[in-house]
């Protein structure tokens, strides 16, 4: 398996072993949190959502892309899809997580807003004109669900600020209810990795790798809320982002400053809400959403072409995946009523009679090692002929083994034909029937294994004059003795 | 018994055929098995360490096909016949005489002998 993350750019082209075994994931950018104004703390961005294909065919050369890149405070991420030059016209697409604004916390990308959709990126955390603390951002989508939602506060004048929520599968960011510590950030898709809300010394980030949320600042403070945290399901550090955590606010001890909303993670996290500050006019800015991402997943291709150096090529190709057990055959059956010439026949039904052969031709000069191992089961009925040649032009050498095993009350026919030529040395050795022939040296031999009727020269018959030389056998009577 | 006339000779490295035709004394019985024996002939100077080892294969055969010499035809010949193949002769055994004998068992309990030689000779005319 090969696996490619695209996080920028226009356009991908497919790499040489591309497949049509693959899977291609989205997600959106994530949204920014809200900068605090004069009317209100910031509220959450909403995270990316995510899409994906499988098994898309027909994919070749380069194609365009577009990742969405994470907003920035109060904006929409961007949207991120893959092979068009629009989200429509795509294969796959996830929409980006929505900006927040005035008391109201950005949505998440819809699933159904995509292509391919599969899960929704988190709310963004709301805050209300009343309280001092921001939203935390909403968790992006991710391929084991949707986003958590951020926290906010719960419209209570002192109640801290929310966190942010967990990536894909994760959990929702805590939203304070009469406290004024900052909410937890949801946990990742794995059950942990929250980052703790602020209780009087800072709020913390996601535990890095689980997508966690990063938890909300406290009220009457102006630490910031903590960052989300990256997942891991794809593989690494890749993988769904946690929620910014919402900042903290109202810090009666500092002049001016409010905290800021923590940043969404990569990817597709949303940024968290800032806070408000007590009486200064610095107001705590939105934290960034977390970019998309493009993730591809193909099984390479593997092929190959084996060609011999001569006029017979003999080519050999497949096309198989690497990780995958690639066999090759040479199989398939003989329908019935059919002489074939057959070249690796792997089933022959016994009531016919079928003519297999076999032939390879080497060019001089040229060295082929050829090598069949198998096994052929001849069944019952079936009247097998077999027949295999061996051309050997000069400066060859050629080793021919052929092994068979008769079983039962099989006739097998073998039958050897060489023709010497010139400064040729044959070996020649046959294994029949639990005798042994050996033969060195120069050789012209032409050997018959005995047919029905065999054919024979004048000149090596002999025949009796008649005069017959009785050897009596056990039991015998002699033919003129009558005993 | 054995048969005055030899075989045509055989050459280093030839296989061949050898036929004893039992026809005119098997009568009305057949041949239920042969065998065939393969020894230098006494006093040779050619040498052959396993000269039974020549006999590839024998069997009995009851029909037998040989081309006419006059117009290149195949006849059929039927009778009682011994077939041996022989051949593989070693180099060191040219010039050489070999006897070659066939022992065919009938199915009225004979046992028929019969028995020539040939020689081997270096290949070419």
């Amino acid at each position: 398996m090969t696996q490619i993350y695209i996080i920028s750019g226009t356009s991908w082209t497919a790499p040489s072993d591309w497949s049509n075994v693959n899977t291609i994931e989205t997600i959106g950018g994530g949204g920014g949190g809200q900068t605090a104004n004069v009317n209100v703390s910031g509220s959450g961005g909403g995270g990316g959502g995510y899409s994906k294909t499988s098994d898309l065919a027909g994919l070749s050369g380069t194609v365009t892309i577009q990742v969405g890149s994470g907003g920035a405070a109060g904006a929409t991420g961007g949207d991120t899809w893959f092979n068009g030059a629009t989200l429509g016209g795509s294969s796959v697409a996830a929409k980006g997580g929505q900006g927040a604004v005035d008391g109201s916390g950005g949505g998440g990308g819809a699933a159904g807003s995509g292509v391919n959709g599969v899960h929704s990126g988190g709310a963004g955390g709301i805050s209300s004109s009343n309280p001092y603390t921001g939203g935390g951002g909403g968790g992006a989508a991710g391929p084991n669900g949707n986003g958590g939602a951020g926290g906010g506060p719960n419209n209570v004048t002192t109640d801290g600020a929310g966190g942010g929520g967990g990536n894909g599968g994760g959990s929702d960011g805590v939203s304070p209810n009469n406290t004024i510590f900052g909410g937890n950030g949801g946990n990742g898709n794995g059950g942990t990795g929250g980052g703790a809300g602020d209780t009087g010394s800072g709020a913390s980030d996601g535990t890095a790798g689980t997508g966690g949320g990063g938890g909300g600042g406290k009220y009457s403070a102006s630490y910031s809320g903590g960052n989300g945290a990256a997942g891991s399901e794809f593989g690494g550090s890749h993988g769904s982002g946690g929620g910014g955590g919402g900042g903290g606010g109202r810090d009666f001890g500092a002049t001016t400053t409010a905290g800021n909303g923590g940043v969404g993670a990569d990817y597709g996290g949303g940024g968290g809400g800032g806070g408000f500050p007590e009486n200064g006019t610095v107001w705590g800015v939105g934290g960034t959403g977390g970019n998309g991402v493009i993730v591809i997943t193909y099984t390479p291709a593997i092929s190959a072409t084996i060609v011999a150096e001569s006029r017979n090529a003999m080519e050999h190709q497949t096309v198989g995946r690497r990780d995958a057990f690639d066999a090759v055959e040479f199989g398939r059956s003989v329908p019935s009523a059919v002489r074939i010439p057959t070249e690796g026949c792997r089933e022959i039904p016994g009531d016919r009679e079928i003519l297999v052969e076999a032939s390879c031709a080497a060019l001089r000069s040229s060295r082929v090692p050829l090598q069949w191992a198998g096994s052929v089961a001849f069944h019952t009925d079936a009247l097998m002929q077999f027949e295999a040649a061996a051309a050997l032009h000069r400066d060859m050498l050629g080793f021919v083994e052929f092994a068979s095993v008769t079983l039962g009350n099989a006739q097998f026919g073998l039958e050897l034909l060489n023709v010497r030529g010139s400064e040729v040395l044959l070996a020649a050795e046959a294994l029949t029937n639990g005798a042994r022939i050996l033969a060195d040296g120069p050789l012209c031999l032409e050997w018959i294994a005995p047919p029905s009727l065999l054919i024979v020269a004048p000149e090596r018959l002999l025949r009796s004059p008649g005069r017959v030389r009785l050897l009596a056998a056990p039991g015998s009577i002699h033919p003129l003795r009558g005993h | 018994m054995r048969i005055t006339t030899p075989f045509a000779p055989i050459e280093i490295g030839e296989a061949d055929y050898f036929i004893f035709d039992f026809t005119p004394d098997v009568g009305a019985a057949t041949i239920v098995s042969t065998s065939w024996n393969c020894v230098l002939s006494p006093y040779e100077t050619a040498i052959d360490p396993t000269p039974q080892s020549r006999v590839f294969s024998v069997s009995p055969q009851t029909a037998i096909q040989m081309r006419s010499p006059m117009d290149g035809s195949l006849q059929t010949r039927t009778g009682a016949f011994s077939v041996g193949l022989i051949g593989g002769m070693p180099a060191s055994a040219a010039g050489g005489n070999y006897i070659l004998e066939a022992t065919v068992n009938l199915s009225d309990g004979r046992v028929l002998k019969l028995n020539s030689t040939v020689q081997c000779k270096l290949p070419g005319p």
